[in-house]
C-alpha cells in the first residue's frame, strides 16, 4: 500500500448511517468469449489491449493506473484487496491472467479477466452515487474511445452472467444498521425491497458482525443507469431515516449506552483484540461516534481507516511479518488503541 | 452434500468469502443463497429446466465460442456474445424473468445520453426545427414556411 491517503480516510454525505459508496460497470471487449470460455493466452491479449488503452497519450487517463497481475501476489496481498474491497473474493479464488489497475487513492479502479474482460470501478465515502456513477460513466467514456465493447441493441452491454446485461451497472451502499437490526425489522424491509429490484443483504465475513450491510440495485436491463441510480438513491434514504428513527429508541436506553461505552473501554484498553470482537465494539462504538454519546473518543472519519487496517491480511501487510494469531490480536489491539485510545494512556 | 447455513436443503451453488484473513468456500441450497445475496438465477434456472426433463433437441453449438446450451446451463453463464443470438429463444426468458424487461435503456456506446424511449418523430422533430432556424438565418423563407407546416404537423400527430 502506498503512503497516499486512500478514499475512505474522509467522511461523506449521510456517513453516521452510509458507510460508503460504490458503482461498477461490466464491460466486454467485443468479438471475444467471455473470460471462462478464453484459453490463457486469449487472457493475456485482453489485458494486453486494456494496458495499451489505459497507457494511451491520448486518453485523459495515461498514467493513472498502476497495474498489479494477480498472479504475482502472495495471498495475503491477494486477501488483503479483497479486506479493502477492491475485488471480490471469487476473484482472487483463481488469479492466473487476472489483473486489477488501480489509481493512487484505490476510489477507481478496473478488475481484468473476473466474471467479465472488465468491471471498471468507483468508489466514494458515505452517500455519493452521483458522484461514483460520474466517475465510472466517465472511465467508461473514456475507454470506449479505446477498445470497442460488445453491445446489442436489444440486451444493452452483453455480460457472462445475463443477470447484468443492459446497463451493466451496479450501485452499492455499504450501510450501518445497528438501530434496524436490534430492532428485528430487517428481514421485512429486505422482503420490501426486493419488491422494488433492490437487494438489501448483510456484509459478508467479518462484517456480519458489524452490523454492515448492502444495499444495491438488482436489475440492469430495461432501465437506465440515472433511473436506477434515482431509485437506489430514494429508497437508501428512507432506510436511513427509518436506521435514525430505530437508532433514537435504542440510544435511549441504559442497555445500548452500557454497550456503546463497554465497547469503548474494549478498544481504548485492550491488549489483545481478536477480530470478531474488534468488529462487534467497532459497531458500537461507530454508533456512539454517529449519535454523539461521547466526546473526544474515536471519530466517525477514522473509522473506515481502522476498520481497513485491523483486518488480518491487511494487518500482516502493514506490519511486515507474518504473525500467529495472538500476535496478530495484540498487534490488532495495539493499532487500535494508538488511532483510539486516549492520547496520554497510549503508551 | 447439504447446505452448510441451514444443513436441511441441498447444496446448489458455492461462494467464496474471506473469513478471518483466509479465502474460504461454503456450499449453501438456493434459498440461503438467495437470502445471503448469493443467489444466480440463471443457474438455478438452468437446474430448473434440466429438471422438467427439457432437453434442446440437436447439439448445437455457438459458431463464436463453441459453448453448447448443456456447458452454459451448467456454468450459469454465456460464452461469448454471439451466444446472445445463438440461443436467442432460450436465453430470452431467462432473461426476462431476471429482469421483468428485455429492452435495453441507458447508455450505449455511440454516445453517453440516455436512451429514453422517444415518441415516434420526434427525431424527425429536432431535425425539421434545425432546418428551419437554418433557412430563417439564411432568409429561404418560402422553405421556412413548408418546415413550420411539416412541424406544426408533426406536434399535432404528438398530443393525439
Amino acid at each position: 500500500m502506498s503512503e497516499k491517503k486512500k478514499w475512505f480516510e474522509y467522511a461523506g454525505d449521510d456517513s453516521d448511517v452510509i458507510v460508503s459508496t460504490r458503482v461498477s460497470l461490466s464491460r466486454n471487449l467485443k468479438g471475444r468469449p467471455f473470460v471462462w470460455r478464453m484459453r490463457a493466452e486469449e487472457r493475456e491479449e485482453v489485458l494486453e489491449e486494456i494496458l495499451a488503452a489505459v497507457g494511451n497519450e491520448r486518453l485523459s487517463v495515461a498514467g493513472l493506473f498502476a497495474c498489479t497481475r494477480m498472479e504475482s501476489l502472495t495471498k495475503t496481498q491477494a486477501v488483503s484487496l479483497a479486506e479493502r474491497g477492491l475485488v471480490t473474493p471469487e476473484f482472487i479464488a483463481k488469479r492466473e491472467g487476472k489483473a486489477l489497475l488501480s489509481c493512487e487513492d484505490e476510489s477507481v479502479s478496473i478488475a481484468v479477466n473476473g466474471n467479465d474482460h472488465l468491471l471498471l470501478c468507483a468508489m466514494r465515502p458515505g452517500l455519493d452515487l452521483d458522484g461514483a456513477s460520474a466517475a465510472a460513466d466517465t472511465l467508461e467514456s473514456v475507454l470506449s474511445r479505446a477498445v470497442s465493447f460488445a453491445f446489442d441493441r436489444e440486451f444493452g452491454y452483453l455480460t457472462a452472467d445475463p443477470a447484468n446485461l443492459g446497463t451493466g451497472m451496479h450501485a452499492e451502499l455499504t450501510m450501518h444498521l445497528p438501530g434496524l437490526a436490534w430492532g428485528g425489522s430487517l428481514p421485512r424491509l429486505a422482503a420490501n425491497l426486493a419488491g422494488l429490484g433492490l437487494s438489501l443483504r448483510e456484509g459478508a465475513g467479518a462484517e456480519a458482525n458489524a452490523g454492515l450491510y448492502r444495499l444495491s440495485n438488482r436489475v440492469t436491463l430495461g432501465i437506465s443507469e440515472q433511473t436506477a441510480t434515482a431509485n437506489l438513491k430514494s429508497m437508501a434514504y428512507q432506510v436511513v431515516m427509518q436506521e435514525r428513527a430505530a437508532r433514537e429508541t435504542l440510544c435511549a436506553s441504559v442497555e445500548c449506552q452500557d454497550r456503546v461505552f463497554r465497547a469503548l473501554g474494549v478498544v481504548q484498553n485492550a491488549r489483545l483484540l481478536p477480530l470478531s470482537e474488534f468488529m462487534e465494539c467497532f459497531s458500537n462504538v461507530r454508533l456512539g461516534a454517529a449519535q454523539q454519546l461521547y466526546k473526544g473518543g474515536p471519530a466517525l472519519d477514522t473509522m473506515a481507516s481502522v476498520m481497513a487496517k485491523a483486518q488480518p491480511a491487511t494487518l500482516t501487510l502493514l506490519m511486515g511479518k507474518t504473525m500467529t494469531a495472538s500476535e496478530r490480536d495484540a498487534a490488532r489491539a495495539s493499532l487500535v488503541r494508538s488511532a483510539w485510545g486516549p492520547k496520554e494512556g497510549s503508551a | 452434500m447439504k447446505c452448510q447455513a441451514c444443513g436441511k436443503h441441498a447444496a446448489v451453488t458455492h461462494v467464496k468469502t474471506i473469513t478471518n484473513g483466509e479465502l474460504s468456500e461454503y456450499f449453501l441450497c438456493a434459498e440461503c443463497a438467495r437470502r445471503l445475496g448469493y443467489g444466480n438465477l440463471f443457474a438455478e434456472l438452468g437446474h430448473s429446466l434440466n429438471l422438467l426433463g427439457f432437453q434442446p433437441e440437436a447439439e448445437e453449438r455457438c459458431p463464436c465460442c463453441g459453448a453448447a446450451w448443456k456447458d452454459i446451463v451448467r456454468a450459469g453463464r454465456v460464452g461469448c456474445p454471439e451466444c446472445y443470438r445463438t440461443f436467442y429463444d432460450r436465453l430470452l426468458p431467462a432473461v426476462q424473468r431476471m429482469h421483468g424487461s428485455v429492452r435495453h435503456q441507458g447508455k450505449t456506446p455511440d454516445g453517453s445520453l440516455p436512451r429514453a424511449p422517444e415518441p415516434a418523430g420526434k427525431g424527425l422533430l429536432l431535425v425539421k426545427r434545425r432546418q428551419l432556424r437554418e433557412a430563417i438565418d439564411a432568409e429561404k423563407f418560402e422553405d421556412a414556411a413548408v418546415l413550420r407546416d411539416e412541424i406544426r404537423a408533426l406536434e399535432g400527430g404528438r398530443d393525439e
